[in-house]
This record gives structure tokens, sequence and C-alpha cells, in this order.
């Protein structure tokens, strides 16, 4: 027969919440007829009221605001990443085209001159359309560090399709 | 509101979702992190670092366990590994806290500052494997299960040792504790 103590110890687990349905049973009928047992489950549920309160604590600080301002950090970044991977098909597309124009240029075929518009238009809305998408989505302070690669991009592409000049200032 | 309501709010980057969750469980995760690194601002980083990982996991809540375990499981989690990479030695005698240092939750006047103080000090000085049980059973409110999971212990373990625990807190606060 199952002794006092070996229903203490359910009642402990009964009040934690992890004592099966049919223990629960027994230990009902139990407690219904032993007054020691019911005082122990009693103590057992100021105890641990005591427990639950005396460890509950609040924050000192908020916590809410350091992590909203986090995350937006976070997802400020983020965004970075994925419109960097975005454009990096059009910065190819960019770069190809101005190499387009400057083949164009440098043939000077004025046959060519519809193509070389839909380059242009091309390439410029291209780059248009992307620009707009990250002044969008991005805060502020992430701009000047975004135009100055934008700046960087063109001056790279500039140079890169510039016609080379010989001495005496004679292109090729 | 649901704890599932809730996780679909968030998903759909509902930012007031997210500040409802921090709200209803700061405390929680507060006094899980505190009850374990016992230290304040340890135990304010280790909360802000849940909610973010809450952020960015909360696809994977899959409703087994309440959120506010969930998030009790993350912040202990964090707590045992500072407490590894720290390997800190507590004192009991900083376990005594300095005024004004923490904050109680609502219902914490029911005991007295006597009390409170006796009670603190009792939890400091059970070893280590006990206090962290008591902390996550009592402050965190984690079932057997996820206290098993959380310290790598079986459940026969969690029952036998939150057991003694218990009993070691009664016999330190015997005539104490109402």
């Amino acid at each position: 027969m199952a002794t006092c103590k070996h229903y203490q110890e359910q009642i402990e687990l009964d009040l934690d919440g992890e004592l099966s349905a049919s223990l629960r049973t027994e230990l009902a009928s139990h407690l219904a007829v032993c007054p020691q047992c019911s005082e122990y489950r009693a103590e057992a549920l100021i105890f641990r009221r005591t427990l639950a309160t005396g460890l509950q604590l609040l924050p000192p600080r908020d916590i809410v605001e350091p992590v909203l301002a986090k995350i937006k950090k976070r997802r400020a970044w983020r965004r970075v990443g994925f419109t960097a991977i975005l454009l990096l098909p059009f910065l190819c597309i960019n770069m190809l085209s101005a190499q387009k124009v400057a083949q164009i240029i440098l043939s000077l075929n004025f046959g060519a001159l519809p193509t070389l518009l839909s380059s242009i238009w091309r390439s410029v809305t291209v780059l248009f359309r992307s620009w707009i998408r990250i002044a969008e989505i991005l805060p502020e302070e992430y701009w000047l560090g975004l135009s100055a690669l934008a700046l960087f991009n063109l001056a790279m592409v500039l140079k890169l399709y510039a016609p080379k000049r010989v001495r005496g200032g004679k292109a090729h | 509101m649901l704890d599932e309501q809730l996780v679909q709010r968030i998903k759909a980057g509902d930012n007031a979702a997210f500040t409802t969750l921090i709200e209803n469980n700061q405390g929680k995760v507060y006094s899980v992190a505190y009850g374990l690194v016992r230290n304040s601002e340890d135990a304010m980083d280790i909360s802000q670092e849940t909610f973010l990982r809450a952020w960015d996991k909360i696809a994977t809540w899959r409703g087994e366990a309440s959120l506010s375990t969930w998030l009790c499981r993350i912040a202990s989690n964090l707590s045992l590994d500072m407490l590894r990479k720290q390997k800190r030695v507590v004192l009991v005698r900083e376990i005594v806290f300095a005024p004004g240092e923490v904050q109680r939750g609502p219902d914490a006047d029911i005991l007295s500052a006597e009390q409170k103080a006796e009670l603190e000090n009792a939890v400091a000085q059970l070893p280590e494997e006990y206090r962290h049980l008591v902390i996550l059973r009592h402050a965190g409110a984690m079932s057997y299960r996820d206290m098993a999971t959380t310290l790598g212990l079986s459940l026969s373990q969690v029952k036998n040792r939150l057991l003694r625990a218990r009993q070691m807190l009664k016999r330190s606060l015997t005539g104490r504790v109402d």
C-alpha cells in the first residue's frame, strides 16, 4: 500500500501539472481521507505562490524600445544586402549597355541610332527603377553610402568605356 | 489574443503584435535570465537578445509549447551559454541585491521585504543544478520536459532534483514563510 510520502511526491507532481489523469484520481481519493496529506497540499500551494511571487521580477529598464530599434536596424541591413544582390544583375546590364553605347559611339554608325537610343533608354530606366526601389525601402542613413557607391559605379563605367586617347589628343 | 494569432500577425510584419509579445513576456524572460545569471545588466542583455532571436525565429514556432515557454527556453539557453562562457562563480553575498537594483513583479508585495530577502538567499544557497531548476520552474513556469531538454537531464532527474530542491528551500525557510 502506498505511503503518505509517496502521495506527497505525487502532490508535488500534480501541482507542477505533471501527474497523469489516472494518478490524479487516485491522489484525490487519498486526499479525501488523509488530513495530513491535505494539509501538505495546502502548504505546498502556499509555498509555490511564495516562490512564484518572490522570483518574478520586472526588468529595471524598458525592453521594448531597444529591441524594436535593433530590429529596425537588422531589417535595414537585410534590405541593403538583399538590394545589393538584386542590383548585381542590373549593374551587369548597365555595364553591358554602356559597353554597347561606347562601341556605337566609337563606330559613329548613325544607322544604328535606334539601337543606340534603345540601349540608353533601357540602361537609364533600369538604373532609375532600381534606385527608386532602394529609396523606398532604405532608411536615410544608408543613402549617403549607396549614393557614393552609385557614383563610384558610374565613374568606373565611364572610365572603363571612355575612348582611349593617345598623345596628341586623338581618340582610337 | 491567442498565441497563434499573435504569431500570424508578427509573421505578417506587425510591429504592434511584436510589442505585445514583449510586453506580455518581458517579466518572465527577465526573471529567468536574472535568476540564472544573477546580474541585472547581463539579464537585460539576455532579455533583449531573447526577443531578437524570437523575431528571427518566429517562423519556427510550431505551437507545441506556449509562446511564453518558448521564450523562457530561449532565455534559459542564452543564460546558460553565458554562464558556461564566463564560468562565473556567484558568491552568496552577490545575491543580496543592492537596493533599487531589482524591481519585483506586481504580486510581489504579498511578501514582506524580509521574506523576499530570505527567499533570495535561500535560493542562492542551493547547489547550482537545483537553483536552475527552481528558477526555470517557478520563474519561467517551464514543464519538466522543457527543463530536461534545456539542462540536459532526464525527466526523472528533473523530478527528483526539483523535489529535493524544494525540500531544501522549505527547510531553509522554515518558520519564515507562512
